[in-house]
């Protein structure tokens, strides 16, 4: 059973290595050789990402003694849900790939880069030691670079560049600040182990600064509201698969980073912090949210309304409650299935229209391609936070948690910030039903509505990718109650540690 | 088989199986959705399916019912589990099955089965009939979900669904340009006058400590008297969510729009879903309600001036659907009046009973409207002038939904109003401030009421208009609607008509001659459908002997006779004065009598819409400002680059190659450092 | 007076000098087979090394010792790091050597080369051992000055530029240097590094003064070597005008005695207190930034590697910014990663240089497609460049990274961290330009030899060593002691 702690994270990055290298060998290697080694990859640590959840194995040896790093590999409660997700949506990623493939590169460069990303992501939810965890942190980011970089979006070469080097330094700064933050709290705990460290915490005293210093390091790659300037823009560019990976899983390696690098070993700092923190997190659902309400951009429309949602994890984390805690995770995985989704339907209607702009005018989606047109209704439903379906729960349940806040946060200000949050999931109202009137229903004046076209609706591998997604909005939306008891446990233990 | 198990106590019909008949109340429409997007292909299976399910969705309250009659219903039957959100905080999900909640399904039930039927006829070409049968079904689950929810986000979730249910159905011919503003209208200002909903809720459940709807009410009657002001805040956030789903004054504007949809839509709506919500929720929690007078006089001011304002818009309409709308938002408005007046430690029975009466003839009233439009294709006063005489098929019906809905004895509408009006009465005599408010907007009401149901009455059997003058192009229904979006306010479009005119609000009505149109004459519903109109025609007559028996819990048995009498010589009075006012109209309309210009007006619902869209417009604005904002941040970040770069052009040209260059910056980092080493020290 | 005498571990310094000595006599007897002296250099450089490994590394705490004065204090001292800095002179030289091999000089020059090459080495060894003023002195020049003859005998215009300017500043150093030493003199009465000197002076209030400056202006000159911002003007010039192995071994070799000097003083400062210190946190944070910066718009491919040495040089010294004996391994671990990346880069660009023409491996821009036309020299110089940028794949470079800011973070000098955490992120995007030419568009050479043997060896070698050692960092990490 430990060697599937390694198979999970390794399988998807030697691939993604041998492909990446042997494509440059004398003939490069053939669309069809790069998808199924792939394929295999990615099923493989699926199956190994499986078997780990089922018995909790773990894996603690030496590594680099030098720097107090460590190999060791366990999964708990909290990280077993983004583990799974991680790698089924890796399987669905390579699948649409399949599909949509983008000039700019060999496929095999493609395929590498998609699963040193999806083996990073997985690494990063494995580990249990803090340096290897910025380690694992650090592997998504060369390959996201070139996914961005080389096969972003044709139209533009240097918005290209400059997208894919703002994704890239911005989240270099980010991590090299939570690095220092790590080994401020390594240097203090005398060891780089998460438990250890949550074990040792820094005196009250010292807890904000490195509080703070992490936060920041993490809000860049959450994104919290005034870091954010990197999303769009690696979004709009960053080609349909690689927006699903970056919005699914990149994203999340945020903000299980605060919950277990913050809110576990810094309780005090966290404490002290809670109201700005949240306070940023609620001006950016409704930043986000108006952002949307005007965006012309589909893509970029999305990508703004992941701003929003990420916003209302933040605030749960911040309120200090097991029951924000709980709606943040929730809201986390939520969001994953949610942004994958409308990743990839909307990065199938750029790619079918060759553009993304909303004032176009078009023929009614719901009528031409009902597939498409219902998944679209399911993404954009669930992203207004439609019970029901997956992002419900979260945003809910944030609210709530945010309304009466842990220990002696300050009441009356967490009421404005819920009453704050609940605005934005008006907004996002607002701009999914913007979406729905000009896209779903087109802007036909009277007359019949037109006929099907099956040629131009969802069909195969893309059709699979967003039924898989769909169901997993609904299933995750009617039935709440497994992934609630998946984190349950852990989300108690952690409270108790934090709240010591 | 179940019998053979000895599963089923037969004296009291208790069940002893994981799936209750409450469960399957819900569970059956929601299959309807599920089922037609999964295995149906052509509307004739989809319609297979609908029916097939909505009538067990029939059958299930129908078999609850017989349990609780019997006593054998679970009270509170699980359904997911309780969600583990740590210790402080329960959340058990579970359903509740009381009196009225079980009668509230059976109507529920029996409407949206009559619904399911007549949409088959009503839509037979519509390519889009199965999405519209599926979202009959998904909008009769949330409300079942609604009406038997035994916790705060078991209610939450069924309203947001009605919610989206309705943007389906109201934007059902999204061809049309207006069917999508109405949808998205509706849905908007549902969705921002629910926005304090879950912060109700949240005082409420996080004060309790759970979400269940019997521990909140319990805790807040204890906690009451501590925390009044929180209780009182919580209330009034829920009275603001229903105000607006109940298409109550501020909110009021969506409901008429709402008539874009196809009419069985409306008749949903109106009758049994969406807009009654509010009575169902409110009443669940009348007790909290009973405590706080605040809010019960709000909710009696926004109920009066609802019902009195509808009531005039109703009179005044040009379209006899947007009459009906208008009625309802003032029949809904009664059945808050009857949650506001009743005190402790009465129950929800007034408001229930009239929503469910209402139900009745409500439904009844828009099918029938539904199936004249069909006759005479469209639904303004030219069109169905005189309709009833070329069709008398439909007359006796008709008349019955309009008796029913003028409130004359003994039709189930007379029942249900009259006792609010007692109790309002009864109230103001004892000095309550909320029932003196009540009774005086009922007394006028009452009056309006008769009014319309007359005119309509008299416009729909006038002989002579539909021979003499007839309109030459099919007028669109309730062109009003102003086609302003809140996206197309971005490039800022003036208001037209649908000629693409811009508004001229006292352009006369068009009339003009042309031939009729024999090819609709004898089209008339399937059998089923008219089983069941004729159900709810039967129900309209006789349903008020409900209040009879002990399922509503009502003082029947001392009406006040001298209130009665003189509420029916004013209302026979009134129809008087119409009937005498359209003599000589050209269309029998006794409003044609009213400047026209306060008719458009009124058409137009006084131009509400125009103020929601002046509140819309700042925030558009705002989010414009914000872009900008973001724009200059991203500016911002995208300048780090060609600054870094002029640094290094800066101090380029400080390492000219020159030794000399070196020399001089080694001596000034020499004396930075000694500097340093003697200034720390 | 009598001196113990442990040749063993003397060898280190022995080898190379006696070896330079045997060249230039070999030389002059049969000054035919010039080539060939190259190919000896490496050979005794190696053996050298090989005199270090099997010595077994000493841990810390007791240092092994030789050269001990009756008094029981002692000339010469290595411990676990100077045996982790002796190697890594030793090997760099030697690759340096190999490197040298195939570039075709004049033979009366090449010989010259060789033993220059050899002297500073020698020079570099023994610095790292010497715990006396005089032999510390000397052993600095001895890696110092040859290095600027060797920049010099390119014979090309830059290449003498290049040798002028470092010449000039190296001297003005040098006085910097021995005015330190000389104040260091003064204020301990002492001749010897030794912490019980420094700590009876820095009781004293005007004694401590001066021993401070005299630490300043150690750095001070020091920080030339290092070619720590603003000491670093000679930099690029040497770098651009050298022959581009020489190049090499001043980022290489030269930059690992320095260090080595660096370590000796802090060592027996580090009772001072950080006062000290700030001085080396200021000029690290400022040759990170410059360096970065500079290299930001550089477009010849040497003058690149050039500012990317400025820039590390601060990476290295970065933790001495703190006082612990953590702060020397981490400053020791730092140099070692460094040195085999940058030593990788460097033997690329010699392999290319050579196969294509000197013209065409120093601009950056020919580089363009480098990924079609030569997989392996490309695939090798990406390794080494995200070595030297600290992302994985390359394991190796984060783990240095890591290292140089642990000790700053656990000191909690946030201001140092967050500047060091900036040029991170510079750094980043300097060697990501050069990656994404590697990935760019191709351009060809008018003329493309194949890759001469010894490169090519010296290639795959390189790449086998930045893979294994990502994987296992602690197998190169571990020659500095942990």
């Amino acid at each position: 059973m430990v060697a599937a702690l390694l198979v999970a994270p390794l399988a998807p990055i030697v691939a993604g290595l041998a492909l990446v290298t042997g494509d440059r060998s004398v003939r490069s290697v053939s669309r069809h050789t790069a998808y199924i080694v792939s394929l295999l990859a990615t099923v493989v640590s699926l199956v190994a990402s499986v078997l780990i959840a089922k018995d909790r194995p773990v894996l603690n040896r030496q590594w680099v003694p030098e720097i107090g790093m460590r190999l060791h590999l366990a999964v708990d409660g909290i990280s077993v849900p983004l583990l799974l997700m991680t790698a089924a949506i890796g399987v669905l990623v390579v699948l649409h790939a399949r599909h949509e493939q983008p000039e700019g590169g060999t496929p095999a460069t493609f395929f590498g880069c998609l699963l040193l990303v999806i083996g990073g992501g997985i690494a990063t939810f494995l580990v249990q030691d803090a340096i290897s965890f910025f380690l694992a942190f650090e592997v998504v980011l060369v390959p996201m670079w070139v996914l961005i970089g080389r096969f972003g979006d044709r139209r533009d070469a240097r918005e290209r560049a400059r997208a894919a080097y703002t994704f890239v330094l911005y989240t270099v700064l980010g991590s090299t600040l939570m690095l220092i933050g790590i080994l401020a709290m390594t240097f203090a705990a005398g060891t780089s182990d998460l438990a250890g460290i949550a074990a040792h915490p820094l005196p009250a005293s010292g807890q904000t600064a490195v509080a703070l210093i992490l936060l920041i390091g993490l809000g860049i790659k959450v994104p919290m509201w005034p870091l954010h300037s990197w999303l769009p823009r690696a979004h709009t560019v960053a080609p349909t698969a690689g927006s699903m990976l970056l919005a699914a899983v990149l994203l999340k390696m945020g903000t299980y980073g605060v919950v277990r690098l913050v809110l576990a070993p810094l309780p005090e700092g966290v404490h002290r912090l809670a109201p700005y923190i949240g306070t940023l997190a609620v001006i950016g659902i409704i930043w986000g949210g108006l952002v949307c309400l005007v965006e012309r951009s589909l893509k970029r429309l999305v990508a703004w309304s992941s701003v929003a949602h990420m916003g209302f994890v933040l605030l749960g984390m911040m309120s200090g409650t097991e029951i924000g805690l709980q709606a943040a995770l929730y809201a986390n995985i939520a969001h994953g299935v949610i942004s994958a989704l409308l990743f990839a339907v909307v990065g199938g209607l750029k790619h079918r229209w060759g553009g993304d702009d909303l004032d176009t005018v078009r023929r009614s989606l719901r009528d031409i391609s009902p597939r498409l047109s219902l998944v679209l209704v399911i993404g954009f439903a669930a992203s207004m936070g439609l019970p029901g379906l997956a992002g419900f729960w979260g945003e809910v349940l944030a609210i709530f948690g945010a309304w009466n806040p842990g220990g002696d946060l300050p009441d009356g200000w967490f009421h404005v910030l819920a009453a704050g949050a609940s605005v934005g999931a008006v907004l996002a109202a607002g701009y999914a039903l913007r979406v729905l009137w000009v896209v779903w229903q087109g802007s036909a004046h009277g007359g019949v509505p037109p006929k099907p076209e099956p040629a131009g609706d969802a069909r195969g591998n893309e059709w699979v990718v967003a039924d898989v997604l769909g169901a997993a909005t609904v299933a995750l939306g009617v039935i709440p109650i497994v992934l609630l008891h998946a984190t349950s446990d852990a989300v108690t233990h952690l409270m108790a540690v934090a709240g010591r | 088989m179940i019998l053979t198990d000895g599963r089923l106590d037969t004296t009291t019909l208790a069940l002893d199986l994981p799936v209750q008949p409450s469960h399957l109340v819900v569970l059956l429409p929601a299959a309807i959705p599920v089922l037609i997007i999964l295995l149906t292909r052509k509307s004739a299976q989809a319609f297979v399916v609908a029916s097939l399910l909505s009538f067990l969705g029939l059958l299930a309250p129908i078999v609850l019912l017989a349990q609780q009659i019997r006593g054998g219903a679970v009270a509170a039957p699980r359904t997911i589990g309780d969600l583990p959100v740590g210790p402080g905080f329960a959340i058990p999900l579970h359903l509740q099955v009381d009196r009225l909640s079980v009668l509230v399904a059976v109507a529920v039930g029996l409407v949206s089965w009559a619904v399911q039927i007549f949409t088959r006829w009503y839509l037979y070409s519509d390519p889009r009939y199965r999405q519209f049968a599926a979202g009959v079904g998904l909008f009769t689950a949330a409300m079942q979900l609604v009406v038997l929810s035994g916790d705060m986000l078991l209610t939450l979730i069924g309203w947001e669904l009605m919610g989206w249910c309705s943007y389906l159905l109201i934007g059902h011919e999204s061809e049309r340009p207006k069917a999508r503003r109405a949808a998205y209208k509706a849905f908007m200002v549902t969705r921002i006058a629910d926005t304090p909903l879950v912060i109700g809720l949240a005082i409420l459940s996080l004060g309790a400590h759970s979400t269940d709807i019997d521990a909140v009410v319990a805790h807040w009657t204890h906690a009451a008297g501590g925390h009044h002001t929180a209780l009182t805040a919580a209330l009034l956030c829920l009275i603001c969510a229903v105000a607006g789903k109940s298409a109550q004054v501020p909110f009021q504007d969506w409901l008429p729009d709402a008539m874009e949809g196809p009419t069985p839509a409306s008749a949903l709506i109106h009758a049994a879903t969406m807009v009654a919500a509010g009575t169902v929720v409110l009443g669940k929690l009348i007790t909290l309600l009973e405590l706080s007078d605040t809010a019960r006089v709000v909710l009696a001011i926004v109920a009066s001036v609802s019902m009195v304002a509808a009531g005039i818009l109703a009179f005044l309409q040009h379209d006899l659907k947007r009459l009906l709308a208008w009625s309802t938002v003032s029949q809904v408005a009664l059945m808050l009046l009857g949650l506001a007046v009743v005190t402790p430690p009465d129950d929800a029975d007034l408001g229930i009973a009239h929503l469910l009466s209402h139900a009745m003839f409500k439904a009844l009233l828009f099918l029938m409207v539904g199936w004249l439009s069909v006759l005479v294709s469209g639904t303004t006063v030219e069109r169905l002038s005189g309709a009833l005489s070329k069709h008398p098929a439909c007359r006796t019906m008709m008349g019955i939904g309009l008796l029913a809905l003028a409130g004359v004895p003994p039709f189930v509408g007379f029942v249900s109003k009259d006792l609010i009006v007692d109790a309002a009465a009864r109230g103001g005599i004892d000095g309550d401030l909320t029932a003196r408010i009540a009774f005086a907007a009922l007394v006028c009401v009452v009056l309006l009421t008769a009014a319309y149901s007359m005119r309509m009455w008299l416009i729909l059997i006038h002989r002579t208009g539909s021979q003499r003058v007839q309109v030459r192009k099919a007028v669109e229904d309730s062109y009003q609607v102003e086609d302003v979006g809140i996206v197309e306010m971005l490039v800022d479009l003036p208001q037209v008509d649908h000629h693409g005119r811009p508004l001229d609000h006292t352009e006369p009505l068009p009339v003009v001659v042309d031939e009729d149109d024999e090819p609709f004459v004898d089209q008339q519903p399937g059998g089923g459908a008219r089983l069941g109109l004729q159900l709810l025609s039967l129900l309209s007559v006789v349903g008020g002997a409900l209040v009879l028996t002990p399922m509503l819990d009502v003082d029947w048995q001392h009406p006040n006779v001298w209130l009665i009498v003189a509420s029916l010589l004013l209302m026979g009075a009134v129809a008087l004065v119409v009937r005498m006012m359209s003599v000589g109209t050209v269309y029998g309309d006794a409003a044609a009598r009213i400047p026209v210009l306060v008719r458009a007006s009124a058409s137009r619902g006084f131009d509400a819409d125009r103020i929601y869209v002046a509140v819309v417009r700042p925030v558009i604005a705002l989010a414009h400002a914000v872009t900008r904002v973001e724009g200059l941040l991203d500016r911002g970040v995208q300048a780090l680059p060609r600054l870094s770069a002029g640094i290094a052009r800066r101090s380029d040209r400080l390492h000219d190659r020159r030794p000399t260059s070196g020399l001089v910056a080694v001596s000034v980092g020499l004396v930075v450092v000694g500097l340093m080493g003697v200034v720390l020290w | 007076m009598k001196l113990t005498y442990d040749w063993w571990l003397l060898a280190p310094v022995v080898i190379p000098a006696v070896g330079s000595v045997l060249l230039l006599l070999h030389d002059a007897l049969l000054p035919r087979l010039g080539r060939a002296h190259w190919a000896i250099a490496a050979v005794l450089l190696l053996a050298g090394a090989a005199t270090v490994v099997p010595g077994a590394f000493p841990s810390a705490d007791n240092p092994r010792e030789t050269l001990c004065l009756p008094t029981g204090a002692c000339l010469y001292s290595v411990d676990h790091v100077g045996v982790g800095l002796q190697l890594t002179a030793l090997v760099s030289g030697a690759v340096i050597a190999l490197l040298a091999l195939p570039i075709r000089v004049p033979a009366e020059r090449a010989a010259i080369q060789a033993v220059l090459l050899l002297a500073a080495t020698a020079g570099a060894t023994g610095v790292v051992a010497a715990r006396d003023l005089g032999s510390w002195l000397v052993m600095l020049e001895l890696a110092t000055l040859p290095a600027v003859a060797l920049v010099a005998l390119r014979a090309r215009r830059a290449a003498v530029d290049g040798a002028l300017s470092m010449l000039t500043t190296s001297l003005v150093s040098f006085a910097i240097t021995t005015m330190g030493a000389a104040l260091w003199f003064a204020a301990t009465g002492s001749a010897l590094f030794t912490g019980d000197a420094v700590l009876n002076a820095s009781h004293d209030a005007d004694s401590r003064r001066i021993l401070v400056l005299a630490v300043v202006f150690i750095i001070a000159g020091l920080a030339f070597k290092m070619s720590l911002a603003p000491f670093h003007a000679w930099t690029p010039e040497a770098f651009g005008g050298a022959s581009v192995p020489i190049g090499g071994f001043l980022a290489v070799t030269s930059k690992a005695a320095a260090l080595a000097a660096l370590l000796v003083i802090f060592r027996s400062v580090t009772v001072l207190g950080t006062s000290a210190l700030a001085a080396i946190g200021v000029l690290s944070a400022l040759s990170m930034t410059l360096g970065n910066v500079m290299a930001l718009r550089e477009q010849n491919a040497l003058r690149f590697l050039a500012w990317s040495t400025v820039s590390q040089a601060g990476w290295v010294v970065l933790p001495l910014a703190t006082v612990s004996s953590r702060a020397v391994r981490s400053a020791a671990a730092y140099l070692v990663v460094y040195a085999v990346a940058t030593l990788v880069a460097f033997v690329v660009v010699t392999a290319l240089a050579h196969a294509d023409g000197r013209g065409h491996a120093t601009g950056l821009a020919s580089y363009g497609g480098l990924l079609r036309r030569r997989p392996l020299l490309a695939v090798t110089l990406a390794l080494a460049l995200l070595t030297l940028m600290g992302l994985p794949p390359a394991v190796l470079g984060l783990v240095a990274k890591v290292a140089a800011i642990g000790p700053v973070a656990g000191a909690r000098l946030w201001l140092l961290a967050v500047i060091a955490a900036i040029n991170a992120m510079l750094g980043v995007a300097v060697y990501l330009r050069w990656l994404r030419i590697l990935f760019g568009k191709r351009k060809d050479p008018d003329q493309a030899d194949r890759l001469h043997p010894v490169h090519h060896v010296l290639v795959i070698v390189g790449a086998c060593a930045l893979v294994v050692t990502s994987i296992a960092p602690h197998s190169l990490l571990q020659i500095v002691g942990r």
